[in-house]
């Protein structure tokens, strides 16, 4: 049973939890891996593996971010009136300004005033939900012209969405498992002290990877905005939840330090298979809610039995 | 770290002065004097009173929690299965079993909460997390996201009533107060509890059955929700599923604005309620001047991070 420890599950045990998932559903439901649900599965998972990513960039240095929904709803409002007002780029570009800023408030806390994690992203949900219902008196914004191509159009046989999405995504995985930064942000994550005292700068990179958690899901808001083609301070509800488990579940030990991206992709593709899943069976989004948070609580459980170090 | 005592209500040694909380407090009070004088009829601060008796007794068990070293995300959504829970057997079977099957509904899941962190050792922000999704979920699909509705008026009394011209919730409060207080400060659980929070290794080691402490602070959290949510639904007369949204903020808000520490062993209940008085009149000032429920969302959010980045400071 070696094949379940550690680094292995993520690499050999959850793909094949996945495999034997697909095909389990697959006989409840035959059209589960048909071309088109498999599309659909596709386009679900993207932005959640924006946001997981950021996440993922997040816990391994140690902490963790439950602000990401908030700063969606944020991203998605400011991006779409920005978008209005001025263009689509700026649009785009004030969307991403946005979460990074979040972000960096973040990390700022984190890092310099030594606020945990926990609650500074707590707070950060508060004020970034308080922030978009203020702005749009809870209501959905117009986009401008732009951005359904950006939702719906293709460069030859692939979705512009994905190949986008891809590409960010191998950058990340590039920048934390082949940089100086990357090795860095592990050492912080496994033991802060011992990273401090090698000389790591722990609060600057702490604070990175609360930046790209705000950026990474600012992009993620984006590409929703662009599909639902309308600006909600809603985008992104669940999100703090299945971006977790996602990561969780793709091998990235939650106490941080370990874990690795490729898992955090599976991790994606098996929570969006879950939750289409469940949807083809028929259960309601509520059922689904309670079931995505019993299988939160059960991925959780084995993260910390397949990575228990000796605290 | 010492044990609040009767003589010395705000001892430093156990929490961080709340002196300067209390003219933080006069002061804002002043002020929305001085802006809307209306804050200071009877009316409505009986009012206040009364909408944060609720808050109050959440945040008592809040406090137990976070007395231990965890935290409870999820007293929220246990408002709101709470209360769908209640007024449905309240239809059914009456006010009594209604009430007791409400009340359990809380201590169970709390006890649920407590397992998960006691003993499949999950982090508690996580796992709380977790439960929100869950109980949120089971309240929606029990009701179909729906309100129960058509209760009887007597099941109203309980939260618009008046007793001796003192709102019912706020007697429930200073009911609810005086019991964990007496807890907290008289009883060698309470000991237990803020020495856990002070070192759960050392306590570990001194005998202390560390786990069944947390899962306890967690049932306590849970029936306080309960209870809360009752008094909630009983004003409203109505079961919502998403009733209580939000409060797990301005609990923890309220419990670290009175002092406690977020890595347990510090915080009293005089504090915590000088914490719930602070939003409530915080809330109350800015329902008054018009301010809009959504900024008062990243009002909360503020004082939350500024209340723990000035309790870091004072070390």
């Amino acid at each position: 049973m070696a094949f379940l420890g550690g680094k292995s599950f993520s690499y050999i045990g959850l793909p094949l939890v996945v495999i034997v998932f697909g095909i389990v559903m697959r006989s409840l439901r035959p059209d589960f891996l048909s071309p088109s649900n498999l599309e659909n599965i596709m386009r679900q998972g993207g932005p959640l593996v924006l946001v997981a990513t950021g996440q993922a960039f997040v816990i391994i240095a140690g902490g963790l971010d439950i602000s990401v929904g908030s700063i969606m709803g944020l991203v998605s409002v400011i991006a779409a009136m920005a978008g209005v007002k001025w263009g689509l780029e700026a649009g785009i570009l004030c969307g991403v300004a946005a979460g990074m800023a979040c972000g960096a408030f973040n990390g700022v806390m984190v890092s310099w005033f030594r606020v945990p994690a926990l609650i500074v992203t707590l707070g950060m949900l508060s004020i970034a939900k308080g922030m978009s219902f203020t702005i749009t008196n809870g209501m959905t914004m117009d986009v401008p012209k732009g951005f359904d191509y950006l939702g719906w159009a293709n460069w030859g046989p692939f979705p512009v969405m994905a190949v986008l999405i891809i590409a960010v995504f191998l950058v990340c995985l590039g920048a934390l498992s082949l940089t100086t930064f990357g090795r860095r942000l592990y050492a912080t994550g496994s033991n802060i002290e011992a990273a401090r005292l090698s000389g790591i700068n722990v609060a600057t990179h702490r604070f990175v990877a609360f930046m790209l958690s705000g950026a990474l899901s600012a992009m993620a808001a984006i590409v929703l905005t662009a599909r639902m083609n309308s600006g909600n301070p809603l985008t992104g509800v669940g999100y703090e939840l299945t971006s977790i488990g996602a990561a969780v579940i793709g091998g990235i030990y939650i106490r941080g330090g370990e874990g690795s991206l490729f898992g955090v992709l599976i991790g994606v593709i098996f929570f969006t298979a879950l939750s289409n899943g469940l949807m083809l069976i028929g259960f309601s989004s509520y059922v689904r809610l309670m079931i995505e948070g019993v299988v939160f609580v059960l991925a959780l459980y084995l993260n910390l039995l397949l990575y228990r170090r000796p605290e | 770290m010492g044990i609040p005592g009767m003589k010395n209500l705000f001892s430093t040694k156990s929490s961080k002065n709340v002196g300067p909380l209390c003219f933080v407090i006069l002061g804002m009070a002043a002020l929305f004097f001085v802006i809307q004088p209306r804050f200071f009829s009877l009316t409505n601060l009986t009012n206040v009173g009364r909408q944060a008796s609720v808050l109050a007794i959440v945040s008592c068990g809040q406090l137990f929690v976070v007395l231990v070293g965890c935290i409870d995300l999820s007293v929220g959504s246990l408002i709101g299965v709470t209360s769908v829970v209640t007024t449905l057997a309240l239809l059914e079977f009456g006010f009594f079993p209604g009430f007791i099957l409400g009340l359990m509904t809380g201590v169970v899941l709390g006890g649920v909460n407590g397992a998960v962190v006691s003993y499949l050792r999950i982090p508690p922000m996580i796992a709380t997390l977790a439960m929100l999704y869950f109980a949120k979920g089971a309240a929606l699909t029990i009701t179909g996201g729906m309100p129960v509705e058509r209760l009887p008026r007597t099941f109203g009394i309980l939260g618009k009533g008046s007793a001796l011209g003192i709102p019912i919730p706020m007697l429930v409060a200073a009911l609810t107060f005086g019991i964990c207080y007496f807890v907290l400060a008289k009883v060698s659980t309470g000991r237990n509890i803020y020495a856990i929070g002070g070192s759960e290794e050392t306590s570990r080691l001194a005998g202390i059955a560390v786990r069944r402490y947390k899962m306890f602070a967690y049932i306590v959290s849970g029936l306080m929700a309960a209870l809360g949510s009752v008094i909630l639904s009983s004003r409203m007369t109505l079961g919502q599923p998403i009733l209580g949204e939000g409060i797990e903020f301005e609990s923890i808000a309220a419990v670290v604005v009175g002092g406690a520490r977020l890595g347990g062993g510090k915080g009293t209940i005089p504090g915590t309620i000088l914490g719930v008085i602070f939003l409530a009149i915080l809330g109350n000032g800015l329902n008054l001047s018009r301010v809009s429920s959504f900024t008062q969302m990243i009002v909360v959010g503020s004082v939350l991070v500024a209340a723990v980045v000035v309790d870091r400071w004072r070390g």
